[in-house]
Order: C-alpha cells, then structure tokens, then sequence
C-alpha cells in the first residue's frame, strides 16, 4: 500500500514540479515569454479555448479521425495478422509485401493520398489507416504465431472443438502481442494525424498547432501541445483499462514489466 | 483381464529432417507393450528420443515405420491423457477452466461438470485452489492441476513426459506419493518417461532403458517390489542396491556416447556457419 501511495506521489509531482519550474522561469525571464509563455497563462488560455468552443470541436473532430482510422486499419490488420499467423502459404505471400512497404515513412505517402483521394476527411482518416494496419498486422502474426505449440498438442490429446481452440488458445494467446500493437498503433495515429491535419485541413488539433504557428500565436499553440499530450495520455490510460479487464489472468508483476 | 496389453508397440521407427535435408534417425525399430494396470518407465540418456515414442503414441505426431496398437476397452472414449515437462497450463485459464476444457467434450451438465472438476482436484490436494490462475500457484501445484486435467477426462492411460523434472526434490517426492496414490486407487495405467533412475525405480515395476539415439531398447529391467511402497525408506529396501547399480551401469555408456553426440553437433554447427 505504501508503495502503491509512493509512485503516485511520484505521478503527480513529478510533473507538477516541471510545471512549477517552467512557470518561474518564465516570470523571471530565465525563459524568453514570447516563445515560452508561464503554464499558468496556457492552462487560463486553454480554459478560454474550450468556453470559446473552438478546441473541444478541434478535439472531437481529431478524435473520430483517429478512432475511424483506428477502426479502418485495425480490422484488416487483425484479421490479415491472424490469417498469415495460422497459414504459412498466406504468411509467405503476405511477408515480403510488408517488409518492403512498412518501412516507407507513413508521413512520405500524404501527397499520394491527396492525389488518390482528395482532401477531403476521408485522406486523413486513410492515412492513419495505414500506420495503423502495419502494426496492428505485424503484433498479431507474432503473437499468434508463437502461441506455444504444447497448447496445440493439448488440443489433440483432449480434443478440444475448434470453437474452444480459438477462443480459449488462439485468440487469449495472442491477445497480449495484439494489445501491444494496439498500443503503438494509438501512439502512431496521434503522430499521423497531427501531420495530415498540418497539411491538409481546416480543423483538429495538428491543424490548431500549425494555424497558431503561423498567425503567431504561440499561446494556442502551446495550449493544443498540452491538450494533446493529455489526449496521448488519456489514450493510454484506457487501453490499460482495456488490457486489464481483457486479460486478467495477468499479475500486476507481468503488467509492470511489460510496460 | 489383467493381462490385456494396452498398447502394443511394433518396430517402430521415426525420423527427422534436419535443415540440411538428410534424415536423422531418431527411434530405430523398438517394439515393446504396456499391460493394462502397469507402471512402466522409458529411461534413457537426454535427446535420445523418449519424448518422441511418447509423442507418437499419444497420436500428436505419425511414425515412419512400425505401428501402435491401441487396445481400449471401449467406454468415455479417452485412451490417452499426457502431462508435460514443461507447464502445461494455459495461463489464462484459471485452474477449474484449464480442466474444464479437456472436459467440454463428454457433453456433461453444469452440476456434473463441476463436481467432476471439483473431485479431481480434491485428488490432488488443490481444491481450494479452483479460481485461482496458474502463475498464481508454485510449480509443484502447476504439475497438481495438470495431473488434475489428464485424469479428469477418465483416460485408460496416463502418459507422463518427464513432469517432475524442474521440482526440487521435496516437492518431488510428494508428488511422487501422489502419483502412487493415484495408481493404486485409481488403477490407471501409466507410462512414465524419465532420466532419472532414482525415480524409475520408486515408481515403476518396469522400467524400459534405452540407448543413445537412434532409441532402441537396450534392456528391460524388472523391479520387484510390491505396491504400496515406502518410498522414504524405499533406499533400504533389499535389492534397490543392485537394481539401481544395474541400470545404471546399463545407461553409463548411453549417457557419454549421448554426450559425445551432443558435442559433435554442436561442433558441427558452429564449423558450418564459419
């Protein structure tokens, strides 16, 4: 229980305490307030936002992107991750594709998108599609792939039906792998539509960064930064949600080394 | 009806390939059968291809020569159950659920159901143990729930690979009584593959050594005692001396020619990727 109390003592101070500095040097001038203004302007800033409207509708707007994009790549990447992980034929067809076009940078391929697609909302949800099916592709082949084999043994010996085969070896055994891509495929969305909404678009947070950047309004700005780094952090908190309530077989040890 | 042969092994032969496509022989014409009600041991040096005639019995893997009788007596319809070396649980299961699904298959109702997994694991000491996961318990209560499983589904033999080989020795022992216990009461059939000669010759009334690969069955040795044993004082009993000195002197040329064996491929793998 101390312990417990002790790192999230640790949580909230730590970065409290950054805030805190930042905010004096600032006043004091060890920071220029041009390029860095106090958080506490930000966060007063950040509050006129939202009562202003602008920013949640910048919220909302970046999310569904994200969520949309999450969906659009998410499923056939699973679905594809788990076909080549149970057939080697369709592995062999499917692995030098993914060798040769995952390393492209995701960012390199936006203009061929606006090409195909316009610039309309459907781009921007497509090219976080993109980088979200590479990992989501690759965690669930790796983890369905290196299921333990014993289990399949298992499988022939008590003779297990195929629904029991996938729903309690496949599917459980390669969730924590999937959950892992899920988690880097969220953080790779946040990368990739901050990029498309700099730009191609006249809303969402990366479009709020760019249009304060270049009005000079450094304040906005920096309140997006904040906005989107809660939003990063709010991202994570409920994937662990998830991953809790999906594998609870897992001991707070496992979980802690994972992360 | 004691002397039904359960399974009935003819020249059996396996092999492998290896990544530079040539066969390796790994079990070369062994033939040998389990009585009904037996406690067999398959002793032999590491690698030598124990795991493999347990495998292939259990019909996990197909044999490329030779065949395997099976000679059930009819009834639930599970001749086989294996526990493994390794732990064999699926983590994400709790325990009742890991014996649960061996279980799906005989169609019972939920009452029954649970009373079938709850009397197995009483069997095995660990009925208060039935929600919690396997990383939860210690290694000897993994093996309690894996030996739960393979004798919950009723089978007419046990094959057991190596299952005590990572305990320390007291939970060895306890498990070994356990295991005797289970014989004797539930007057299942085991086969038991080992290295260890010690616990061959507490457990078992035959014990089958083999060679180095390619396996062949080198001697079949006879242990005389009696069930139930004392297996604390079983060092003491008359004739553990000569029986122990026998395999072992039986299996002493085994292990260094397995030894040899091991080096020489090791040596050779790492010349061919120089």
């Amino acid at each position: 229980m101390n312990k417990k109390i002790n790192t999230i003592i640790f949580k909230v101070c730590s970065p409290l305490m950054t805030l805190a500095a930042w905010e004096i040097m600032s006043r004091t001038g060890v920071l220029d307030i041009r390029f860095f203004p106090p958080p506490s302007l930000i966060f007063a800033d950040i509050y006129k936002l939202f009562a202003e409207g602008i920013l949640l509708k910048d919220i909302w707007i970046s999310l569904f992107r994200i969520c949309c994009g999450l969906l659009m790549g998410g499923l056939p990447g699973l679905i594809l991750g788990v076909l080549m992980g149970r057939s080697i034929l369709i592995n062999k067809f499917f692995q030098p594709l993914i060798a040769l076009t995952f390393p492209i940078p995701k960012l390199a391929i936006i203009p061929l998108i606006i090409l195909l697609f316009g610039i309309g909302e459907f781009s921007k949800i497509f090219i976080v599609a993109v980088g979200v099916f590479f990992l989501i592709v690759i965690n669930t082949f790796h983890g369905v792939s290196r299921i333990d084999r014993i289990y399949f043994d298992l499988c022939k010996i008590y003779k297990y039906s195929l629904y029991d085969r996938w729903r309690h070896i496949i599917i459980p055994g390669a969730l924590p792998a999937i959950f892992n891509g899920l988690r880097l495929a969220t953080g790779t969305a946040f990368i990739l539509i901050v990029g498309s909404e700099f730009v191609a678009a006249d809303s969402g947070i990366g479009y709020r960064i760019w249009v304060s950047w270049e009005v000079f309004q450094i304040i906005h700005m920096f309140s997006a930064l904040f906005v989107l780094a809660f939003l990063g952090w709010a991202a994570n908190g409920i994937i662990k949600i998830l991953e809790r309530w999906a594998m609870p077989w897992k001991t707070d040890y496992q979980r802690e080394c994972e992360e | 009806m004691q002397d039904r042969e359960i399974v009935q092994v003819r020249n059996l032969t396996k092999k492998f390939k290896t990544s530079a496509n040539t066969d390796i022989l790994v079990v070369d014409d062994v033939s040998f059968s389990i009585k009904e009600g037996g406690f067999y041991s398959l002793i032999g040096p590491s690698g030598c291809g124990k795991t493999t005639i347990i495998r292939i019995i259990a019909g996990i893997e197909k044999s490329d020569a030779g065949e395997v009788t099976i000679n059930s007596a009819g009834g639930e319809g599970h001749v086989f159950s294996l526990a493994y070396q390794q732990n064999d649980l699926m983590p994400w299961l709790t325990v009742e659920d890991n014996i649960r699904l061996g279980l799906n298959q005989k169609g019972y109702d939920r009452d029954k159901m649970s009373s079938v997994i709850n009397s197995y694991l009483k069997e095995v000491g660990l009925e208060k143990f039935n929600k919690f996961y396997p990383t939860r318990l210690s290694g000897g209560m993994q093996k309690r729930v894996s030996l739960a499983r393979a004798l919950s589904v009723n089978p007419e033999l046990l094959l057991l690979d190596e299952p005590f080989a990572f305990l320390d020795f007291q939970t060895r022992l306890t498990l070994h009584k356990l295991i005797l216990n289970l014989f004797m009461e539930e007057k299942k059939s085991i086969f038991f593959v080992t290295h260890n000669v010690p616990e061959a010759i507490m457990l078992s009334e035959k014990i089958i050594v083999f060679t180095a690969r390619p396996a062949r069955i080198k001697a079949i040795v006879d242990i005389p005692f009696t069930y139930p044993r004392n297996l604390e004082k079983i060092r003491t009993y008359k004739d553990y001396i000569d029986i122990f000195d026998k395999v072992s002197e039986l299996l002493k040329d085994e292990i260094s020619k397995s030894d040899e064996m091991e080096r020489k491929k090791m040596l050779e793998k790492v010349l061919e990727h120089e």
